[in-house]
């Protein structure tokens, strides 16, 4: 029999009981476990910053900071659906048939173009399939791309900066006294 | 560009649509190189109307499509056929569509394989040219064509092909059918084909045997006729009675069903006549109808007492008298007659009882002053008449008779080259043909499809089909008779595969083996008829250019006349027809089986995957039987108390035996079938049909001999007996019904 | 009979019309259901334990003998009850009831205790036991619109919530409130004898808030005091 600690006073613990602490601590440790890896999402919902590499060196600084072409010029379906809609290449080349068609990008996105080969974007943000989203109710009430976007026109590379989760969403509606029924995002 | 061009770019949308929520990968996004013209509604998806093509039915469906996938089949509300409804197997054409044992590539037979489904690929232009260098060679030495459709352009394609190869052996699909029909409508209607019965504006409706809401013409029309039937009209209920062997779907729905014996459904029309014309006398209605018509009628249905009529059917006297009340009670009526008054020895007959019967109702129905939809013959310009013939759509012959013919002579070696488009004959046609033999004999075997199955084992070269809902096709439907209907059929996805559609492969093989056909591509041709009648249809706003009217068509899923298919017009007069009494004689049903064979066999069509042809469909083999509530396999119905007395429970494996075969099949027991009758499903046993059904039960057909519905060749499939023995092993059968709560009784109170 | 105890402050209150005099039982219902839905196949072997998932079933009810049977089918989907039983027992409030009357189905938030399975008297919701695989390019098939549920969440008939959404989206772009026949559940929608109909019975136009008055109104296990939103015509006469 061990004892447990410097003093005296305190009794040994019977087996049982050191069994039952064993029990205990295993099992904690298992529910952390389980919740952790239960509600975790997966690591493309959970990191706030996050620019992958895309096919082609976009600049969002240049199109909509510098050049300040209205977002929806290029993501044509967000007032009209719930997607926001990634340009077909068709719209690109409505300016870089004859803009800047030395650049080395430029080269790439004619490439593209003449083949008849689709870009592959990287996406950036991402609703799990449980989310409901319409970019056309948000822009239907006047909210600022930015708002969930970030800065957007002051990126090179465009990059997550703002964390996508529930309560992002629930503060904002909560504020505007938008709806908070579970069903109007979830189904 | 047009709509068609969208459709060459749509499957370059973005694939983001369902990646499941727990990718660890990053996703991607896709967009179009170049956008259509009419835009994209990447979430909602477009909506296009085209024609199903799951049964000949030819129902108007939109289909759904996201992203360039096709997601949902629903109903076309405006068509005249199933006016917005639609059935589990039309919805069932996006499985097939998605389906992971589809054909990718031409496929040609390895060596001496013959028998399995062992191919090689090849590409199209080697496939082509096989075929073409086929076609030269039978030319004049004997072909055959086995369509899945007799009214669409790739029947009239094959149909025209056939006839340059100097053969006119043309067969359609349903080979179990209401073959009899046509025989008994000769002589009573004068009309080559199905009828229509008006069943929307009866207020009694007498099915005899008719299946109306599984296996008929189509029983989307019908489910919609029946709901106006019973509840469209506000003031009144129709009142629907069935009598038939077995309580089936529609028997289930009927408020009241006789049980009669097999095969005496025509001599209880013929008694429910002589009643009706006992009170016609009585009442002096009917006045219309000379004398000595009505002396002759009286004469003739004079055996038909209704004692006799009682004896011979089992139906008690009260219940014929009852429906004879309802024929005269109701505003309108009609009998609608199926395959339990038509698939006896005494078929031929049966129904041309039934369809007097119906002759004398529909004067009654004229003289109380209603109007229904009249069967014609063709309306007066006999536009859809020209229509087929513009299109060449083969004429529709007895395809058992057909079908006996080309087996016969492929037996003999008469036949080089066989076509066999879509449909599965060494499975659906009854066994005493064997047309595994016959096919076996033949030189070469083409087969245009989209899977591979029983009948693609004796193929020598597989040319893929497009899936209907990859294809352009025009159909010019059978049904409602006599209303033409125009149904486009648009592809509403790209191909995903290497397959080509039937019509097309087969015109390139003609124009390379040097027949000059028609036309030059499937699409022109559609056109071409739209070109040439659209001036008749005043649906189609004149002022439009042709292109701009093919535009105008595509959208709404073809034409069709609008009034005529849905006003209800006076019936014309039947005096033409009155002179039938000598015909009026139905013999009892003879049935092929010894004393041994206790049990009448009864196979049916069940609403999930009818004859069998879908049965590689997991949505509808999960779909649960409406009346045995019984999925997934195949079962020999029994009746409960019948059952217990014999010691035989539910899933004891049966082995049933006719005088033709023997199978073996799990016992479900049922209440709803009489004592000495077994219900068995069509459907089952497939051999090389893909995972699911390859294995799955057993093939009605193997107990089905070669007895004839009296004169006409076709097999009389429902006049056989068999015996049954239990085999002492045991099948869990898959079967829904937990009956939870207690409202049972609720539902039946009035 | 109780009368209906609608939530009268809202603007929507979806109510199923079922017209058993009407229903051929054909089935068409259940697999719009499954096409719309996402519900996949089980097979054969799960089916045999009773796993299937679909959310619409036709039961049918037999009464007397051999051959004086009458037969009677009933298409059940979640009855939507105004006070479910299935709500009370959810440990994390998955399910609840929603503004319109809706019985809600939260998937993100169900554990799969399967209290609320248990609780329901109607036997209408159905629990993922396994993640069911589809076979490529089987998944092409696969609605956007519906969250393919994972192992261990209970699910149910949502009254094809994704349509709802869809229809109060578009009223709401041009301004007006959901007309009477706007939305349509995919099972209402296929019905070929159109027995069942769908729509909001606090529109006093609507078509459903007439027929929820008719005499031959039979509400499902109403003793129970569930109040379900599913409202069914008897038969017969």
């Amino acid at each position: 029999m061990r004892k447990i600690g410097g003093h005296a006073s305190l009794k040994p613990r019977s087996d049982i009981a050191r069994f039952a602490t064993k029990i205990l601590a295993v099992l904690a440790v298992g529910f952390i476990g389980f919740v952790v890896f239960f509600y975790a999402a997966p690591f493309q919902y959970s990191f706030s910053v996050w620019a992958p590499d895309q096919p082609i060196a976009y600049s969002h600084k240049l199109h909509a900071g510098d050049l300040e072409i209205n977002c929806q010029y290029c993501h044509a379906y967000a007032r009209r659906s719930e997607m926001a809609g990634v340009p077909s290449v068709s719209k690109c080349m409505n300016c870089h048939s004859n803009l800047t068609i030395d650049s080395e990008q430029i080269a790439k996105l004619t490439e593209h173009y003449d083949q008849d080969k689709p870009l592959e974007w990287i996406r950036i943000y991402d609703l799990p399939d449980l989310v409901w989203f319409s970019h056309k109710r948000h822009i239907a009430k006047e909210i600022a791309c930015q708002k969930c976007h970030g800065p957007v026109q002051t990126l090179v590379t465009n990059a997550r900066l703002v964390k996508h989760n529930m309560s992002f969403c629930l503060n904002c509606h909560q504020e505007n006294g938008a709806p908070t029924d579970c069903l109007t995002c979830h189904m | 560009m047009d709509r068609r061009n969208f459709l060459k770019l749509g499957g370059a949308a973005a694939a983001s649509g369902v990646a499941g929520a727990c990718g660890q990968v990053a996703k991607k996004i896709i967009p179009y190189v170049v956008p259509p013209d009419d835009g994209v509604n990447p979430v909602d998806g477009w909506h296009y109307a085209t024609t199903c093509r799951m049964c000949g039915a030819g129902c108007g469906i939109i289909v759904r499509t996201v992203e360039g996938r096709a997601k949902k089949v629903e109903g076309n509300p405006n068509h005249p056929i199933n006016r917005g409804g639609v059935c589990a197997r039309g919805q069932a054409a996006v499985q097939q569509l998605y389906h992971p044992e589809r054909i990718r590539t031409p496929l040609k037979r390895r060596a001496n394989t013959k028998g399995t489904n062992q191919f090689e690929k090849i590409s199209w232009e080697e496939a082509i040219a096989i075929l073409a260098d086929k076609m030269k060679k039978a030319k004049g030495k004997g072909s055959f064509v086995m369509a899945s459709d007799t009214t669409d352009v790739t029947a009239s394609i094959s149909a025209q092909t056939l006839k340059k190869l100097g053969s006119e052996d043309f067969v359609g699909p349903n080979l179990k059918g209401l073959q009899s029909h046509p025989d008994a409508s000769k002589v009573l209607h004068s009309m080559s084909s199905e009828q229509y019965y008006d069943m929307a504006h009866a207020s009694f409706v007498f099915l005899l045997g008719a299946d109306v809401f599984e296996n008929s013409v189509s029983p989307v029309h019908y489910g919609w006729a029946f709901g106006q039937m019973r509840r469209g009209n506000p003031t009144h209920r129709g009142v629907l009675t069935y009598a038939g062997p077995r309580v089936s779907m529609t028997a289930a729905v009927a408020d009241h069903f006789i049980a009669a014996k097999q095969g005496t459904l025509g001599i209880l029309a013929l008694g429910v006549a002589h009643v009706v014309l006992d009170m016609v006398e009585k009442e002096r209605l009917l006045r219309s109808i000379p004398r000595p018509t009505m002396a002759r009628w009286f004469k003739a249905l004079e055996v038909y007492s209704l004692e006799t009529t009682s004896r011979r059917t089992g139906v008690p006297e009260w219940d014929i008298k009852e429906v004879a009340k309802k024929f005269m009670t109701h505003r309108s009526a009609v009998a609608i007659p199926g395959d339990d008054v038509s698939c006896y020895s005494n078929g031929v007959e049966s129904l041309k009882a039934v369809e007097f019967l119906n002759m004398i109702v529909r004067e009654l129905n004229r003289e109380k002053g209603h109007l229904m939809i009249p069967d014609l013959p063709h309306d007066e310009t006999n536009l859809f008449g020209r229509m087929k013939d513009f299109l060449g759509v083969p004429e529709k012959a007895s395809q058992f008779r057909t079908m006996r013919k080309i087996v016969k002579k492929a037996a003999d070696g008469e036949i080089v080259l066989g076509m066999i488009m879509n449909i599965d004959p060494v499975f659906s046609a009854p066994r005493f043909l064997d047309v595994a033999k016959a096919l076996d004999n033949v030189d070469t075997v083409v087969y245009f499809g989209c899977f591979l199955n029983d009948t693609t084992q004796y193929a020598d070269l597989i040319l893929p089909d497009h899936h209907f809902l990859e294809s352009w096709s025009a159909q010019l439907p059978n049904y409602p008779h006599g209303y033409p209907i125009f149904n486009a059929q648009q592809p509403v996805v790209r191909p995903l595969y290497d397959t080509m559609p039937s019509g097309e492969a087969l015109l390139k093989a003609a124009k390379k083996a040097g027949f000059n056909l028609k036309m030059d591509n499937q699409e022109e041709m559609i056109e071409k008829l739209v070109t040439e009648f659209r001036a008749e249809w005043p649906e189609v706003p004149q002022t439009l250019s042709d292109s701009q009217a093919w535009e105008f068509l595509l959208p709404t899923g073809g034409w069709w006349s609008t009034l005529r298919a849905v006003e209800p017009v006076e019936a014309p007069s039947t005096d033409h027809l009155w002179d039938v009494s000598d015909q009026l004689k139905v013999e009892d049903p003879v049935f092929s089986g010894e004393l041994e064979h206790t049990f009448h066999l009864h196979p049916y069509e069940t609403v999930t995957i009818g004859d069998g042809r879908l049965a590689n469909l997991s949505w509808l083999q999960e779909m649960v039987e409406p009346v045995n509530s019984l999925s997934w396999g195949f079962w020999v119905e029994i009746n409960t108390v019948r059952a217990e007395q014999l010691g035989i429970a539910q899933g004891d494996i049966l082995t049933v035996t006719s005088k033709f075969g023997s199978i073996e099949a799990p016992a479900a027991l049922y209440p709803g079938i009489g004592p000495d009758t077994l219900a068995m499903p069509f459907g089952y046993g497939h051999v090389s049909f893909g995972k699911i059904p390859s294995g799955q039960g057993a093939n009605v057909l193997a107990l089905i001999g070669d007895q004839g519905v009296g004169k006409t060749g076709e097999p009389a499939w429902r006049g056989v007996k068999v015996k049954i023995a239990k085999t002492g092993r045991r099948k869990k059968m898959v079967r829904e019904g937990d009956m939870k709560g207690e409202y049972e009784g609720e539902v039946f109170q009035l | 009979m109780k009368s209906f105890n609608y939530k009268r402050h809202n603007d929507y209150k979806w109510v199923m019309v079922i017209d058993l005099d009407r229903c051929n039982g054909c089935g068409a219902c259940v697999i719009a259901c499954q096409a719309e839905n996402n519900i996949l196949v089980v097979g054969e072997k799960l089916a045999l334990q009773k796993r299937t998932m679909s959310w619409l079933r036709i039961e049918r009810y037999f009464d007397g003998e051999w051959p004086n049977l009458r037969v009677a089918f009933l298409p059940m989907p979640c009855q939507q009850c105004d006070s479910a039983p299935c709500e009370p027992v959810c440990p994390v409030f998955a399910t609840y009831q929603n503004p319109e009357g809706l019985n809600a189905m939260i998937y993100n938030r169900c554990i799969g205790t399967r209290f609320c399975g248990n609780n329901c008297p109607y036997g209408v919701r159905k629990f993922n036991w396994f993640d069911y695989e589809l076979e490529s390019p089987l998944e092409e098939q696969l609605n956007p619109d519906v969250s393919v549920r994972s192992k261990g969440v209970m699910e149910k008939c949502t009254f094809c919530i994704q349509r709802i959404r869809r229809g109060k989206d578009t009223a709401k772009d041009e301004n007006r409130k959901v007309r009477d026949g706007d939305i349509m559940p995919a099972c209402s929608q296929s019905c070929p004898t159109n027995a069942i109909m769908f729509g909001n019975v606090n529109d006093p136009h609507s078509k459903v808030a007439e027929m929820a008055e008719s005499k031959r109104r039979l509400l499902l296990l109403e003793e129970h005091g569930t109040h379900p939103s599913v409202i069914y015509l008897k038969g017969g006469v």
